[in-house]
């Protein structure tokens, strides 16, 4: 019998944890107990840049999560921003020649893709709503420490401010920042809804829950648990597509249930100031690779 | 097997005298030596790694740098002398001093560990040089240093309520009495102590001139905490950051007001941080391999399993709930037991009928208590290190603070309004 | 406290005790100057510090396993010593003997599992400014050497003083 250690920073009750669980369970199914799938949620084993850690180092077998600089940094070519207009744009596009071209990387550092399941789009949670770039002017928006995010930012005329994800919530009440910018679930859990009513919908960037197993542990498993770990994935991604929209339909009536305006972006004034991303991330990843990659993005 | 390893080659070293860094290292590297969990040679360093990347604890030497400029720049002696005229004619006032300074720390920081130093830097040199036991003045200093959790800017609490879904508004608000009520039951603790073992009390005639003087001169200093809480208010800094402002602060109260502060004497007050920080932050770093093994293993997952499938009474049962967070608080830091439990175990202390608030303030607080308990309770180490004494003798002097502890997360539990109370009345 | 452990000349002694304080304390400067810098940068507005976070946790790192070498060579490294000290001579050297080995295994453990994870990841770029990670990874390293040399030199004078006092009371 083998087990794998699969870990992950979302919550028990995710749709990404639900997802993983399918997964252990058609494994351990399809190939009668042989191989079971173990699963740490929430961080337990650490946060997404540990888990990729982990995993490349083999303490870990399979992770998930968006920190990419250890697999391969030209992962993060699919979170240029505007680069998708939709979740089934990106789905589309993951399923192109071009997108699994993409879910190749990281195989030289050890790592195997085994698939992409949405993190999502990016929005903007601010005090008031945004509805045209001069509203991001000047406004202290907190992120992650991401190249592309912080390039992004600039080019949007936002200050961008990096705070440990700990202190974010009582840094928005006390307005040290007045702005974020977090996936509409992230934005439920990590209950910044409270301090931060307004949610503009822009789709400003999309991230991928990366999903990777440690390609030397794939190796030593039989050709048939092979399989069935590929078969698994491949299966629990297009359970978790077909589960995403009626996710974000709820968190969207939770998050108005609890007072949040949700407004839509109209992006054309955005897209055309972020050019400039493009150009700097190309002479980083190539620019062979970022144009490829935006014209079978706008294919579909 | 790996377990019993792990705990008892730690407890081992613990007893001989190794330091408890080291203890938790090596214990690590025997469970997986001989615990054959199959780990790559990367593991160990990568999760050493991973406990000490932990910016926002950067407070810690900020706030131990700061205190050192406050004891060397007459910021310390000012307020302790103002301190005398109005606590000093209490018996132990001084330790009541300890626990009201935590109490303002705490509204601060939100970090335990950070307010631990801050006010064991300025409080234990202090309450040394005035006649009390120095392992009494760090033991105060490490109970009171809980208080930091459960101020308004506890990440801990945040974390609570990301984890259950709470109101975190709801949470922090929910906190402020009993906050303050422990901070009561720590002031009433001291005092009892104080009178047992006679400490120093101030009988010299009160002088009304005198005060006036002392008050003024200390207002500079007194100030600190007050423009420093103010920043964070105000929209200025982060927790984090705050501390660095308390490190200007301090500096220019003690360069151009007080004119008292020796350039020369920063750095190696700075050398004395880093050394502080350096043995703290490497306990909670070896902290992270230790808890990886507890995890991966399922020990704090198959306990609370355990105590689900009890069904006792609904008292009995938040009794087990807490009791198993006390033990885990032993050999994990609050976050990850936090983390790992939480999930678990409100669900069943909700079913006992705890409310949402309640449940919050009785964990948190629970696991607090670990910080000041042996074998790893952070606040301890902060205190020992400050205070360059032996773990042994501080314990000893922690006693009568566990004892109220228990009594305060008792009263929690007893009396649901004392946690509802105010967020019924604000309505969040 | 135990003197007779400590037995290497003075002179290279000191040194490396300089050293390794001058790096805690620029470390530390480096994480003061920089977190400021971002309370500043935000209070006025100004962009392009974005960097100013992630030096002050690379400074933190730093001073955690640069100071808990200071803190060791001073022998300040928090412990449980009641059991130790109320020791007898003979039994507190063997005490002394497995704390000096538990350092020599942590220092063994950082050296080599540190330059394993030096070796695949040394070129990891950090997030924002994409330094080599190599700059985290080598606090570990420092402190394996700084631990498997105070070790070795303890160890050396635990034997030397077995030797001098011939097994007899009065050690240290
Ligand atoms: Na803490
Ligand atoms: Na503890």
């Amino acid at each position: 019998e083998t087990v794998l250690r699969l870990a992950h920073a979302s919550a028990p009750k995710s749709l990404i944890n639900q997802a993983v669980q399918r997964f252990a369970a058609e494994v351990s199914e399809m190939t009668k107990g042989s191989v079971k799938v173990q699963i740490f949620p929430n961080a337990q084993l650490g946060d997404e840049g540990p888990i990729a850690d982990g995993v490349g180092a083999g303490s870990i077998d399979i992770g998930l999560g968006g920190a990419v600089d250890a697999i391969d940094p030209r992962l993060n070519v699919l979170s240029l921003p505007f680069l998708f207009r939709d979740a089934d744009n990106v789905h589309k596009f993951l399923d192109s020649a071009e997108g699994q071209k993409v879910q190749q990387f990281g195989q030289d550092r050890g790592y195997l893709m085994l698939g992409a399941l949405d993190s999502g789009f990016r929005q903007f949670a601010t005090n008031k709503p945004i509805a045209v770039p001069g509203d991001l002017a000047g406004v202290k928006i907190r992120t992650p420490p991401n190249p592309v995010i912080l390039a992004t930012m600039k080019q949007l005329g936002a200050l961008a401010e990096s705070i440990p994800f700990g202190q974010v919530y009582t840094a928005l009440q006390s307005r040290v920042v007045a702005a974020v910018e977090p996936e509409m679930r992230d934005y439920y859990d990590s209950r910044w809804f409270e301090v931060a009513k307004n949610l503009s919908v822009s789709n400003y960037i999309w991230t991928a829950n990366w999903w990777y197993m440690n390609k030397g542990k794939f190796a030593k498993l039989r050709p048939e648990e092979q399989a069935a770990v590929k078969k698994s994935a491949a299966d629990t991604v297009a359970w978790y597509r077909g589960e995403l929209s009626k996710t974000y339909a709820e968190t969207q009536k939770k998050l108005e249930e609890k007072g949040v305006k949700v407004s839509t972006v109209n992006t054309t004034p955005f897209v055309a100031l972020v050019a400039p991303v493009y150009t700097t991330f190309s002479r980083e990843w190539g620019a062979d690779l970022v144009t490829s990659v935006k014209q079978a993005a706008s294919a579909n | 097997m790996t377990v019993a390893i792990l705990i008892g080659s730690f407890s081992l070293m613990l007893l001989i005298g190794v330091p408890i860094a080291w203890c938790m290292g090596v214990a690590s590297i025997l469970a997986i030596y001989f615990g054959h969990l199959g780990l790559p040679l990367e593991w160990f360093a990568q999760e050493t790694l991973r406990g000490a990347d932990a910016i926002s604890l950067a407070a810690i030497p900020l706030f131990l740098f700061a205190g050192e400029l406050m004891n060397r720049g007459g910021l310390t002696v000012r307020i302790m002398r103002l301190a005398e005229h109005v606590f000093g004619r209490i018996t132990g006032g001084l330790a009541l001093v300890n626990v009201a300074t935590a109490l303002v720390y705490g509204g601060i920081s939100g970090s335990a560990t950070a307010d631990t130093g801050a006010v064991g830097s300025i409080m234990i040199p202090e309450m040394a040089k005035r006649g009390y036991p120095k392992a009494f003045a760090a033991a105060v200093t490490a109970a009171s240093g809980t208080l930091g959790i459960i101020g308004p800017q506890s990440v801990v609490l945040i974390l609570y309520g990301v984890l259950t879904n709470t109101s975190i508004g709801g949470l922090l608000v929910a906190a402020i009495l009993p906050g303050t009520f422990i901070a009561a039951t720590f002031m009433i603790t001291s005092y009892i102590v104080a009178r047992r073992h006679g400490f120093p009390r101030n009988d010299a005639p009160v002088n009304w001139r005198e005060i006036g003087r002392d008050a003024l001169g200390a207002l500079p200093a007194l100030l600190m905490p007050a423009l420093v809480l103010g920043s964070i208010i105000g929209g200025i800094a982060t927790a984090t950051e705050a501390s660095a402002l308390a490190v200007v602060y301090s500096f220019l109260v003690g360069i151009f007001v007080y004119r008292e502060l020796p350039l020369r004497s920063l750095y190696s007050a700075a050398a004395a941080a880093a050394a502080t920080t350096g043995v703290i932050m490497m306990i909670m770093a070896l902290a992270t391999p230790f808890a990886w093994i507890l995890t991966v293993q399922q020990v704090p997952t198959d306990a609370a399993a355990w105590i689900t499938g009890l069904h006792t009474s609904p008292l009995m049962t938040i009794v087990m709930v807490l009791l198993l967070l006390k033990v885990v608080g032993f050999w994990l830091d609050l976050g990850p037991a936090l983390i790992i439990l939480a999930p678990i175990l409100v669900p069943i202390a909700l079913d006992a009928g705890m409310t949402p608030y309640q449940t919050g303030i009785a964990f948190t607080m629970t696991l607090g208590i670990g910080l000041f308990t042996p074998p790893i309770g952070t606040n301890i180490f902060v205190v020992c290190n400050v205070a360059k004494i032996d773990m042994w003798s501080v314990s000893v002097w922690l006693v009568p603070y566990w004892i109220a502890s228990v009594v305060c997360v008792a009263a929690l539990v007893a009396f649901p309004w004392l946690n509802d109370g105010l967020p019924r009345l604000f309505g969040v | 406290m135990n003197q007779a452990s400590l037995q290497t000349s003075p002179g290279g002694r000191g040194w490396i005790k300089l050293v390794f304080e001058f790096v805690g304390v620029m470390a530390f400067v480096i994480m003061f100057a920089s977190t400021l810098l971002g309370v500043i940068a935000r209070y006025f507005e100004f962009g392009g510090v974005e960097w100013s976070f992630e030096v002050a946790s690379i400074a933190f790192i730093w001073i955690t396993f640069v100071g808990v070498v200071n803190a060791e060579m001073r022998r300040e490294n928090v412990a449980f010593e009641a059991i130790n000290h109320a020791s007898p001579p003979r039994i507190k050297a063997f005490f002394d003997a497995v704390a000096a080995a538990a350092l020599l295994t942590m220092g063994m453990a950082f050296l080599f599992s540190g330059w394993a994870v030096w070796q695949r990841s040394w070129m990891v770029p950090t997030s924002v400014l994409r330094l080599p990670t190599g700059i985290i990874t080598a606090t570990v390293l420092v402190l394996g050497v700084s631990a498997v040399c105070m070790a070795l030199s303890r160890l050396a004078g635990i034997l030397a003083t077995l030797r001098t006092h011939g097994g007899k009371a009065g050690a240290a």
